[in-house]
């Protein structure tokens, strides 16, 4: 066994350690530097698109420059403008910098008065309705012959996208002994409606004057969730993600009422067949603290936006491992010295017993999370400082 | 007439059954334009209590989302009703969501909750290069430039389109607040706006502060 391979296996067993919420050797340093890596550069995310060359060089720079244990989500991207072209529609909309954003307008396709149907044959609302409002590709008055090449053609673009994904995990694991702890990704069932069907202005309606239906949509949808995820094999030392989108924006009354059945009884499923789940709690969650603690006990992990994830630790510390701390903002606008000064605090403050993953709160998308020096400086930092003893 | 009381308490409570059982009555009984205006004012003053419940942590964003939707119905039943006449503004806000960005939830919540606060909105929509907010300011003269913004990338975009109102000579004329997910104390001096929110209520109070 090499030394890189060494390496490797040391934080796989770490990051497994502290997943389980146990105290590990050392406080792991997750990556979540993704397209960042293309400013850092000079590139744009565009740029690596379709540039298997240019992914590999951003690639290398930011696992040689900045020291990194483990790696969540890295620059090759997920969305892929082509896609959205062969399907003739879609949810998302790309910049010219090649950033994919929700584009307005483009979400609500479902009416209110058809959760009934949605709740009762999940799939065959969407194969009826969905897909064929969503895309022009799956219109009723396209023939047989274009949709069939039409799929070939998304298979083929999604082939890409994962090749590039796999030659980033590649390089990662083989030339810096470091590893891809996402093993797959999964969305709570509410916020599929919300990110795929209602939009905001439309869940909300929805969660006000129909409560029961979105909450029996929900349920309705977790073996949708399930499936998605069904060939992902557990793994120690990797989780699947799960960003949460709708939780910060709620009432706690409301949230009991329409979002928690469904995700509970998600994240027990999940854990039951022995994934662990890393729920990013987005903006903030200190208001349905009391609900969190009835997750399965050290089988969740939290990333920590923006609440006080001092707070979090003595709340929900005996429950779920915590990982962020440092704000991206920090990360660009502060001193080397504040920076270094803020992470020590958080080391001294959220290391003790285990349970955490030292990172930024957000994902690193643009050149505006992260000053590459601060960056630098606080990465080696939490390497030397953050070993328990 | 109606209970402008009632009517109040019931856009407060978001009960959307109530307040529209109370305008649907109300809009039968033929009313003046000035009556009209007394329940479009009573409206307002139920979203003032929603903005005092979101800052007592009672509210989260998603009931600010539905009370904008309900302040917007209850308009739509009034109009038939309203004819033309118009309440007094307290002043005048441009905004929009900078360049590169096009998020408008937050940008919408502000934005109702400032009308029904008394000012004039003129909304530039999503994506809004410096360009258009410097020939909006230029045209209709506003006390205030609220930008919006949810990705990181929009500090950039507030920066250029502070830095676009200065070159242009406006910036002395009108006071800037920026809204949204990234905005912080050191982005807000970053960027030379004179304050920052992420809270659509804060906002709104913050700007009838510079118009009084």
């Amino acid at each position: 066994m090499n030394n890189l391979e060494q390496a490797r296996l040391e934080r796989m067993q770490i990051m497994d350690d502290v997943n389980n919420n146990r105290q590990p050797k050392r406080v792991p340093v997750l990556s979540a530097c993704s397209t960042w890596a293309y400013y850092y550069k000079g590139y744009k995310p565009l740029d690596g698109l379709n540039n298997d060359e240019v992914l590999a060089e951003v690639s290398r720079a930011i696992y040689t420059d900045f020291y990194w244990d483990v790696v969540d989500i890295g620059p090759a991207v997920f969305h892929h403008p082509d896609l959205y072209e062969v399907l003739g529609g879609g949810t998302f909309t790309f910049t010219e910098e090649g950033l994919h954003q929700t584009r307005p307008g483009a979400v609500n396709v479902m009416e209110p008065e058809e959760y009934p149907e949605l709740i009762k044959d999940p799939y065959g609302y969407m194969l009826k309705y969905i897909l064929p409002r969503r895309y022009a590709l799956f219109a009723p008055d396209v023939d047989f012959k274009t949709k069939y090449e039409g799929v070939l053609k998304v298979f083929a673009v999604r082939d890409r996208i994962a090749k590039q994904i796999k030659m980033h995990d590649d390089i990662a694991e083989k030339e810096f002994g470091l590893f891809n702890a996402v093993n797959g990704m999964v969305l709570a069932p509410v916020d599929f409606i919300l990110d795929y069907l209602r939009d905001f202005s439309g869940v909300m309606q929805d969660i006000k004057r129909r409560p029961e239906a979105v909450r029996d949509a929900g349920m309705a949808l977790i073996r949708y969730a399930l499936d998605g995820v069904a060939n992902v094999k557990p793994e120690a030392g990797k989780t699947l993600l799960m960003p949460m989108h709708l939780p910060t924006f709620l009432n706690p009354r409301d949230f009991e009422k329409v979002y928690w059945p469904s995700y509970k009884a998600l994240v027990d499923a999940l854990v039951e067949r022995g994934h662990i789940v890393k729920c990013a709690f987005e903006r903030k969650y200190e208001h349905l603290f009391d609900f969190l603690q009835d997750l399965p006990k050290n089988k969740t992990v939290g990333i920590i936006e923006d609440d006080d994830i001092r707070l979090v630790k003595k709340k929900l510390g005996d429950r779920m491992a915590i990982q962020g701390g440092l704000s991206t903002q920090t990360l660009y606008y502060a001193s080397k010295e504040e920076c270094l000064d803020i992470v020590k605090g958080l080391i001294d403050d959220l290391a003790p017993g285990g349970g955490y993953i030292f990172g930024t709160n957000k994902s690193m998308i643009h050149a505006t999370d992260g000053n590459p020096e601060n960056l630098k400086a606080v990465n080696e930092f939490v390497r030397e400082y953050g070993v328990y003893k | 007439m109606f209970d402008a009381e009632q009517l109040k308490q019931a856009v407060g409570d978001l009960d959307e059954d109530k307040v529209m059982e109370i305008l649907r009555e109300f809009v039968a009984t033929n009313p003046s334009q000035e009556e009209a205006q007394q329940a479009v004012a009573a409206c307002q003053s139920g979203m003032a209590i929603v903005g005092d419940l979101f800052e007592k942590e009672e509210y989260f964003v998603g009931d600010l989302i539905f009370a904008g939707e309900l302040l917007t119905n209850a308009i739509e039943i009034l109009k038939p009703v309203l004819g033309t006449a118009s309440s007094a503004k307290i002043g005048k806000i441009v905004l929009g969501t900078v360049a590169g960005d096009l998020h408008d939830i937050g940008k919408n919540i502000f934005k109702s909750m400032a009308e029904a606060a008394g000012f004039e909105v003129f909304d530039l929509g999503i994506d809004q290069p410096p360009a258009n907010f410097v020939n909006k300011v230029r045209e209709v003269k506003p006390e205030i430039v609220g930008m919006s913004g949810v990705l990181t990338l929009a500090l950039e975009s507030m920066k250029d389109t502070v830095d676009a109102l200065k070159e242009a000579g406006l910036r002395d004329s009108i006071k800037i607040i920026i809204g949204g997910n990234p905005v912080t104390k050191e982005a807000c001096e970053q960027i030379g706006a004179d304050a920052f929110t992420t809270n659509a209520a804060e906002g709104v109070k913050i700007c009838q502060g510079w118009v009084k």
